[in-house]
Parts: structure tokens; C-alpha cells; sequence
């Protein structure tokens, strides 16, 4: 038995080290932490939306707009730090934000589903996206809003660091959520409304829930974006960056596993590091023949690339990258290694329909 | 007073009406099977009583009290369990969770609830981690009704029991519903499998959205064939 969690601990120190040791090594390489960190929390506000309560989302882009857009206007420092208590404020304003206008696309989508519903958030990004970003009050116009993080968190390592606790925060959320009554309704609303319902679920309640819970995480993340690039400016999320960022964050959670946490953690975390606004790519064309390559053709591979894993992903694992790793992570949570685990936490109807065809 | 009373009942789908002013009883402890064409109005009738399709007008009281205009979480907390058309068990969820999801409204699953639906239903609990949708046909049938069950209803709703079951199989699931009711729980079914009127202390037949015959089961078994005489 000891020698089994020695094992498990040892086997995890590889993982530790990338996680934490690496990002260390510079402060480019703490920037891309950082960047991976941001992905993550959207990627686990999909999960609840998508994996848990089975709505799709063309719109999240708008939420992680909207948190980055409010947390910079209530904090916007100007050329200083901002201090410690508006920072927070900031962050807590952004969460409140992209919190309340998913309610409000909650409250619009509730009797749609499917398509339909994949078009009106679709709309309701671009909508966001031309009217909200584009006020030149709120966009800081080509300056930009500054968000100037705190002193404490000025070096990228630092900030990389209190990234991470977010991620660790919307971890715990998504678990608790998971191991919940109120996430054992969004699974019953996306493995079949009609018979939830039967049961009692408030359809209405459950569904606002869900949009409620994964825009807040959004916001969260756009807030963290906004204080990673130190400034809020409108051009990361509207037009074509905008629409590229929204299918990039529905491709992530398909791929890593519609509610399998870890899975989607592992994809997002790839797709930031391989997508056209990733920092990387500056970096990596600075670098090398074959980085520089990438960089001006970042749309067209990092698209590719997405497209293939995606297509991959349904043909051949339905699971996703969740189910490929399910084993590793079971073991290191102290169980058997096995290829068949707790079937509630990783699979969809969907894909059991799949199974049965 | 019948345990559940319905009185002029006119419901339908958007501005289609089904039900046409139907009126029915149904006495507490015994069974009651719905006969009918589809499209009679037999699973409008009874998604009505379990307040997933909104009624226009008329009445339905459960006990006493009026159940018609309340949410559904209300009409299940009251005691009303629907097992709808199609089975509709959330595929991608183990055996166990599809029953622990059945007792929603309750403040906990009982284990006491979970061992009586295993004893009605023996091969749920053999396959309780297995995925729900993973299972045969006749498997999770008695998964509906077993979900359905853990809500401890009074009157359980079950809409076409025997729809695509073997029947053999379809015979066991009957015999169990009559198990059930034995015990306590009074039974709707919608049927269009004639094989369940010996199980039927009261037998409705309906005709588009309306009520051609309402009797006690041998009196409907005695009319002769019940297939030419009202099945079409």
C-alpha cells in the first residue's frame, strides 16, 4: 500500500514539475502558463454548460469579453498598479457582469434547443461583440482600457501563479457542482428533458443554473485575461478573433470529453497554446524557420488542426481526450488501473447511443 | 372520494386540440387501463395529469385538491409518477443513478424505496452500475418503472407499458404492475396491447380525444373483440 502511494506520488512529480517548475523558468514561458490557465476556465465553464447541461454555446466568447471589459473599466488604472481592493472588486465585477447577461441568454434560450438555440448564442456573441465592445466609452477606443495588475502580481510568474488558483477555484466549483442535487439536474436535463421534467426538475430553474454557473466562470476567466494582458481592448474578441475564439472554446470541450473535467482541462490548455491568439506563436516564430511558418499562417493550421482533432473525436472517441486519460487519473486518485471506471462522470447519452449503434 | 377526479378535461399541442372534454375517476388501489388508437388522447391524458401538457380547461383533482394548475414539481411532491411513452431513461447514467433521479423531490433516496423497486425489478440490481443505455429494451422498461417508483407515488402513471417488448417479457412487466399495485399504489396504464385487460379493474377506451367507454375490465373483456370493437 505504501509502496503504491509512493509510486502514485512519484509518477505525479513529472506532472508537478510542468506545472509548476516550468512556468517558472522565464517569464515567457509563466505568460503562457498563464495563457493555458485563462483556457482552462473557460474550458470548465463549457463543461458545465455543454458536459453537464448538454446547451450548446456559440456565444462564450461574449461572457470572457464581457468579465475582461468590466473588470477593466471598474479598475482602469491608468499607468499605476491597481491596489489590491479594487483589483478584487474588478474581478468580482466581471464575474457579476457575464453572470448576469448569461441569465439573461439563459432566460432567452429556455425554450429552444439544438440549432436554434446554437444561433441565437451565436447571434447573441456578435450582438455582444459589435455593441457592447465597440462603445468607445467602455473599449478605451485604440489605447485600449488599462488593467494594471497589483504590485504583488506584476512579475508573470506571480500572475501565473494566481492564475492557477482560479482554475483551481472553477476545479472546485465544476466538482462540487458535479457531486451536487443541483448537478445531478443539469445531467438529467441533458440526458432527457421530457423525463427530468417527469420527475420533478424545474427545467427553467436548472437550465438558468447551468447558464448562470458557466457565464460567471467565463467572466472569471475574461477578468484574469484582462489583467494577463494588462489592458482591455475590444479587438480580441470582436470579428474575426471573436467568432474564431467562440469555436476554438466548443471545439476544446468536445475534444477533451463533454464532462470529463480533466479532459477539457488537457484540451484547452493545448488549444491556447496551438490558437492564432496564442502568445506562443510570437514567441515560437521569433525562434525557429518552422515557428515563424506557423505565425503567419496561424489561422489556417491552428483551424486545420482543431478541425482534425475534432473530426478524430467524434468519429473514433466520443469520449475524448477525458476517456483517454480516465485510467491515469483514476489511478493517481488512489484506485486500480483500469480501463472501465464510474461511467456517470464521463459519458453522455449521446455517446452511449453511439456505443449502442 | 375517487383518488383522482377529472372533469371536462380539453388539453392539446399548441392550438391543435386532443382531449375534448373528457370526464373519468379512478378509485384509489386499483388498476386502470387506457384503450385507444394512437392518437385517441391517451398519453395527452395522462401527461396532463402529470402536468407536462397544460390543460385548457376543465378539472383535475388528486385527493381533493386541484392538481391541473400547479408546477410539476408539485404534482410529483404530491404523489403522482409519470413513467413516460418510449421509457426515456438517461442513457448515459448508471442503473443506480437513473432510481436515485427518480426520487428527485424527496429530501433523500431511501434504501428502504431502492430495495423495494430491486425486489420488484431483481435484474436493475445486477446491473445497477451498468449504463442505462446500454441495456435491452425490456431492461429498461422495468428501469422506467422503477425510476418512476422512487418517488413513492400513489398513483403511478405508465405509459404504454408493452410498447416494443417481446411477449413473454411483456407478461412479466404486467405481472409486476399488478405486484405494485397489490401493495398499495393505484395504476394508470395506456395500453394498446389487449393482453393487459385481464390486470384492469377499470378499463377506459378513447376515440379521438374523447371517452367511448368507461367500465370495469370484465365488463369490457365481455363486449367480445375488444381489437374490432375498439382498436380498430
Amino acid at each position: 500500500m505504501v509502496i503504491e502511494r509512493a509510486g502514485r506520488g512519484i509518477a505525479l512529480l513529472p506532472v508537478l514539475a510542468v506545472v509548476f517548475l516550468l512556468p517558472a523558468r522565464s517569464d515567457t514561458f509563466g505568460h503562457f502558463g498563464a495563457y493555458g490557465a485563462i483556457f482552462a476556465m473557460v474550458g470548465l465553464s463549457m463543461n458545465v454548460l455543454v458536459g453537464y447541461t448538454g446547451q450548446i454555446s456559440l456565444g462564450q466568447q461574449a461572457f470572457v469579453g464581457l468579465g475582461a471589459l468590466t473588470a477593466a473599466n471598474v479598475i482602469d488604472t491608468g499607468t499605476v498598479a491597481a491596489e489590491p481592493f479594487t483589483f478584487a472588486l474588478g474581478i468580482l465585477a466581471g464575474v457579476g457582469v457575464a453572470a448576469g447577461a448569461a441569465l439573461v441568454l439563459g432566460a432567452i434560450a429556455l425554450r429552444i434547443q439544438g440549432l436554434y438555440l446554437a444561433l441565437v448564442t451565436l447571434v447573441f456573441g456578435g450582438v455582444t461583440a459589435d455593441a457592447v465592445f465597440t462603445i468607445p466609452r467602455l473599449n478605451g477606443q485604440e489605447a485600449g482600457v488599462s488593467a494594471i495588475r497589483p504590485d504583488a502580481l506584476a512579475g508573470e510568474y506571480a500572475f501565473y501563479l494566481f492564475a492557477l488558483a482560479m482554475v483551481a477555484l472553477c476545479l472546485y466549483v465544476d466538482i462540487q457542482v458535479r457531486r451536487s442535487k443541483i448537478g445531478r439536474g443539469l445531467v438529467a436535463l441533458r440526458e432527457n428533458e421530457l423525463a427530468a421534467q417527469a420527475f420533478g426538475v424545474n427545467v427553467t430553474g436548472y437550465k438558468l443554473i447551468g447558464f448562470v454557473i458557466s457565464g460567471a466562470m467565463a467572466g472569471l476567466a475574461g477578468s484574469v485575461f484582462a489583467f494577463w494582458t494588462q489592458e482591455f481592448s475590444d479587438k480580441d474578441f470582436t470579428s474575426g478573433a471573436g467568432f474564431s475564439l467562440a469555436l476554438t472554446f466548443v471545439v476544446m470541450v468536445v475534444v477533451g470529453g463533454l464532462g470529463n473535467r480533466t479532459g477539457v482541462v488537457i484540451a484547452a490548455v493545448f488549444f491556447a497554446l496551438i490558437s492564432p491568439s496564442s502568445p506562443m506563436l510570437g514567441w515560437l516564430s521569433n525562434k525557429t524557420h518552422w515557428g515563424s511558418f506557423y505565425f503567419d499562417h496561424k489561422f489556417y493550421i491552428s483551424n486545420t488542426i482543431g478541425a482534425a482533432l475534432l473530426l478524430q473525436t467524434i468519429v473514433m472517441n466520443p469520449g475524448g481526450l477525458g476517456q483517454v486519460v480516465a485510467p491515469i487519473t483514476r489511478w493517481f486518485a488512489g484506485e486500480p488501473f483500469s480501463f472501465h471506471g464510474d461511467a456517470d462522470t464521463s459519458t453522455t447519452g449521446a455517446q452511449v447511443a453511439d456505443v449502442r449503434a | 372520494m375517487s383518488l383522482l377526479e377529472i372533469e371536462n378535461l380539453r388539453a392539446g399541442y399548441g392550438t391543435m386540440p386532443v382531449l375534448q372534454g373528457i370526464s373519468f375517476s379512478v378509485e384509489a388501489g386499483e388498476t386502470t387501463v387506457m384503450f385507444g388508437l394512437n392518437g385517441a388522447g391517451k398519453s395527452t391524458t395522462v401527461n396532463a395529469i402529470a402536468g407536462l401538457v397544460e390543460s385548457w380547461s376543465g378539472e383535475i383533482r388528486f385527493d381533493g385538491q386541484r392538481i391541473d394548475r400547479r408546477p410539476m414539481t408539485d404534482v410529483v411532491r404530491s404523489g403522482i409518477a409519470l413513467c413516460p411513452e418510449g421509457r426515456r431513461v438517461f442513457p448515459g447514467l448508471s442503473v443506480r443513478t437513473n432510481l436515485e433521479l427518480g426520487a428527485w423531490t424527496r429530501r433523500s433516496v431511501t434504501k428502504e424505496q431502492m430495495d423495494l423497486v430491486m425486489s420488484y425489478f431483481p435484474r436493475l440490481e445486477e446491473r445497477a452500475d451498468q449504463l442505462a443505455g446500454t441495456m435491452s429494451g425490456g431492461e429498461q422498461q422495468m428501469l422506467a418503472i422503477g425510476r418512476a417508483m422512487m418517488s413513492k407515488p400513489r398513483l403511478l402513471l405508465i405509459d404504454e407499458a408493452s410498447l416494443g417488448l417481446s411477449p413473454a417479457l411483456t407478461q412479466i412487466v404486467f405481472k409486476v404492475i399488478s405486484q405494485i399495485n397489490a401493495d398499495g399504489t393505484t395504476v394508470i396504464i395506456v395500453e394498446q396491447n389487449v393482453g393487459v385487460l385481464p390486470y384492469a379493474d377499470q378499463a377506459i377506451v378513447m376515440e379521438k380525444g374523447t371517452i367511448t367507454f368507461d367500465g370495469r375490465g370484465k365488463e369490457l373483456a365481455a363486449t367480445g373483440d375488444l381489437r374490432e370493437l375498439y382498436l380498430g
